[in-house]
């Protein structure tokens, strides 16, 4: 062979040039690395979870209608508005603030690819979206208004082909619209507090199908007064998940992203304008790129933040509080316990997470404020592989609600002291919603 | 036993699966890290580790499909981990290394080996990782550019950069053979 055809062919000659190079055998210490993974403790799959999250959506804007004003016509004019602020004053829907305390509404499920509702928690069932399609993760909008909801739109369910849309109806489930249409792996959204616009991730189509729906994931906006295709946020970083508004104003948006640090990828939360500009993290990037920074939640009010990481250290799962303000970190469980998947209460004081046993889980409960000792809220539950526990605040702030898919068993929990709970006389099943009203 | 059956055993904690898998794919974990890093030790350093963290991880792992392509990614990801920490003694070896006369090899695929292997050893760490997990592990330039956290374009520059410098040494090897056979004839 010439020199020239060397020159030319060495691509396609490189694989076996390296190989001849490299001379592959099994090397001498394979027993002895497979003795050192037999003592590794593997990581249990619950603490890979990615879970859906309850959503919330699309206030109409309740706008009082303009008042006439005639000077000339003063004592009538007057005497008519009167009489007009009256209609109006018992005409107007009253709608609770986007964040914080509201009355307790009812609670929407899923089943069988059906959107359930209970008007409180005591009611009977009824169907709200029935039909041929599969409708799963209902909530309702943060003005408790409207019913939300993912339908399965393509491919098949639990696979990459899987195609999932974003939907919203009126709250009794009628006039159902698709909002986003079809989005891939979109395990994560909210809405801004005016409703007017909601926030996704999902896999970007145009990256290569070989990487994972996680690392080729992107934050979308969909304005949902005027529905089109879903706008991507320009955000230099590798990759973006789990994002939220933050409150009271709505003017960021925080998530967890993947940053390219040196020659390696790090995990770190991040917060962003719905714009795209000013970029900044809010803890250090330096996590595990499939690990650290799970699950970034805020507080009502914005002023923290948790998370989950997984440590390598101690092989648990950690959960963590941020003070934004401040800045200060603590981890919220004991020494070597293992926790996760906090969220807070509408209130913003207490937290309810997962407390992972070997082989059983329970729901805990815990004030934020520094010193506090975490109380159970319910029993433990066995852990059944793929059936999680989860537990949810009521929207007043004052119960807990806890569903164990495993043993199909719902608990309503004082969420002041924790404790067992009663047990509810239905299961909850995929119980993912529960209506805000005004107070 | 079918790799897809082993790798869903192995994230279900069946080590015997594991161990089983691990012996059908060492060898070549191995040798990637030893292109990467030059150095067996080091190279055993990081099997020791992706092998860790895969058995650790496998739990995570959603489609069996990929096993191959996200422990080649784990493995490139640990021999750059290792040579960070450890880049001195790295820059050691490559220069105690970079000394080496060249051996002349009269079979053609024998001296290419050698003068690829040369440059080989030259390329810096990143650019080796990308050379090695594109043409030797056979990732798609994307996956690449994902497993090092560097943007597709810069994975691609460091391959058209590593693919220059050996086609270089290539045409200098042979120019150096062409003045060999020159002064023979004229003795």
């Amino acid at each position: 062979m010439s020199a020239f055809e060397r020159y030319e062919r060495l691509p396609d000659r490189l694989p076996d040039l390296l190989t001849e190079i490299a001379a592959p055998h099994i090397p001498d210490y394979t027993d002895e690395v497979l003795a050192v993974t037999v003592a590794t403790r593997q990581r249990p799959r619950w603490t890979f979870l990615e879970r859906w999250l309850p959503m919330i959506l699309v206030r109409q804007r309740v706008t009082a209608p303009p008042v006439p004003w005639r000077p000339l016509l003063a004592l009538i004019t007057i005497l008519a508005l009167l009489a007009a602020g009256l209609f109006i004053a018992g005409s107007v829907r009253h709608v609770p603030p986007p964040f914080g305390p509201a009355r307790n509404g009812a609670v929407v499920y899923d089943s069988n690819g059906d959107i359930y509702v209970r008007d409180a928690i005591q009611s009977q069932s009824r169907i709200l979206v029935p039909g041929s399609s599969r409708d799963f993760a209902a909530s309702f909008t943060r003005d408790g208004e409207r019913l939300t909801f993912l339908r399965l739109t393509g491919g098949t369910a639990g696979t990459t082909t899987e195609r999932l849309s974003f939907m919203v109806a009126n709250a009794d489930g009628s006039n159902a619209i698709d909002v986003t249409g079809p989005l891939i792996a979109p395990n994560w959204m909210d809405l801004s507090p005016d409703d007017s616009t909601l926030v996704v991730h999902a896999a970007d189509p145009k990256q290569p199908s070989f990487l994972s729906d996680d690392q080729r994931s992107r934050l979308y906006l969909v304005d949902l007064r005027h529905p089109a295709a879903p706008k991507p946020i320009p955000i230099a970083l590798a990759a973006e998940t789990v994002p939220s508004f933050r409150g009271p104003d709505g003017a960021e948006i925080v998530f967890r992203g993947r940053q390219v640090v040196g020659q390696a990828i790090r995990s770190g939360i991040f917060a962003v304008h719905p714009d795209g500009s000013g970029l900044r993290n809010l803890t250090p990037v330096d996590g595990d790129p499939d690990n650290a920074y799970q699950q970034p939640l805020l507080s009502p009010d914005g002023r923290y933040l948790v998370y989950t990481s997984w440590s390598d250290v101690s092989s648990n799962l950690q959960a963590h509080l941020v003070d934004l303000t401040t800045g200060a970190q603590r981890q919220l469980s004991e020494l070597g316990s293992s926790d996760g998947y906090p969220s807070f209460s509408p209130d913003g004081t207490r937290v309810v997470y997962v407390h992972y046993f070997q082989t059983h889980d329970q729901m805990m409960l815990l004030t934020v404020a520094p010193g506090s000792k975490p109380v159970t809220a319910g029993p433990q539950y066995p852990l059944v592989d793929g059936q999680y526990i989860s537990a949810m605040f009521s929207p007043d702030g004052k119960l807990v609600i806890v569903n164990d898919p495993g043993s199909k068993e719902t608990r309503i929990v004082d969420a002041a002291t924790g404790g067992d709970g009663d047990v509810l006389p239905w299961s909850g099943g995929n119980l993912s919603g529960w209506q805000r009203l005004a107070p | 036993m079918d790799q897809r059956v082993l790798v869903e055993r192995a994230g279900e904690g069946d080590h015997d699966a594991f161990a089983e898998l691990v012996r059908g794919i060492v060898a070549r974990l191995d040798a990637a890290a030893r292109l990467i890093l030059r150095d067996p030790e080091l190279a055993r350093d990081a099997v020791q580790e992706t092998l860790v963290h895969a058995w650790r991880d496998l739990p995570g792992l959603r489609d069996p499909d990929r096993f191959d392509a996200w422990i080649h990614r784990i493995t490139v990801r640990s021999c750059l981990t290792i040579l960070r920490r450890r880049r001195r003694r790295v820059l050691e070896v490559e220069l105690s290394e970079t000394m080496d006369f060249p051996v002349i090899d009269e079979g053609s695929f024998v001296v290419e080996r050698d003068e690829v292997e040369r440059v080989l050893r030259r390329l810096e760490p990143g650019m080796r990782a990308v050379v090695v997990a594109h043409y030797f592990l056979g990732q798609p330039l994307p996956e690449v550019a994902a497993a090092l956290g560097i943007p597709l374009g810069t994975a691609k520059s460091r391959l058209h950069r590593s693919l220059h410098a050996m086609r270089i040494e290539l045409m200098a090897g042979a120019t150096t053979d062409a003045l060999e056979l020159g002064r023979r004839s004229l003795a």
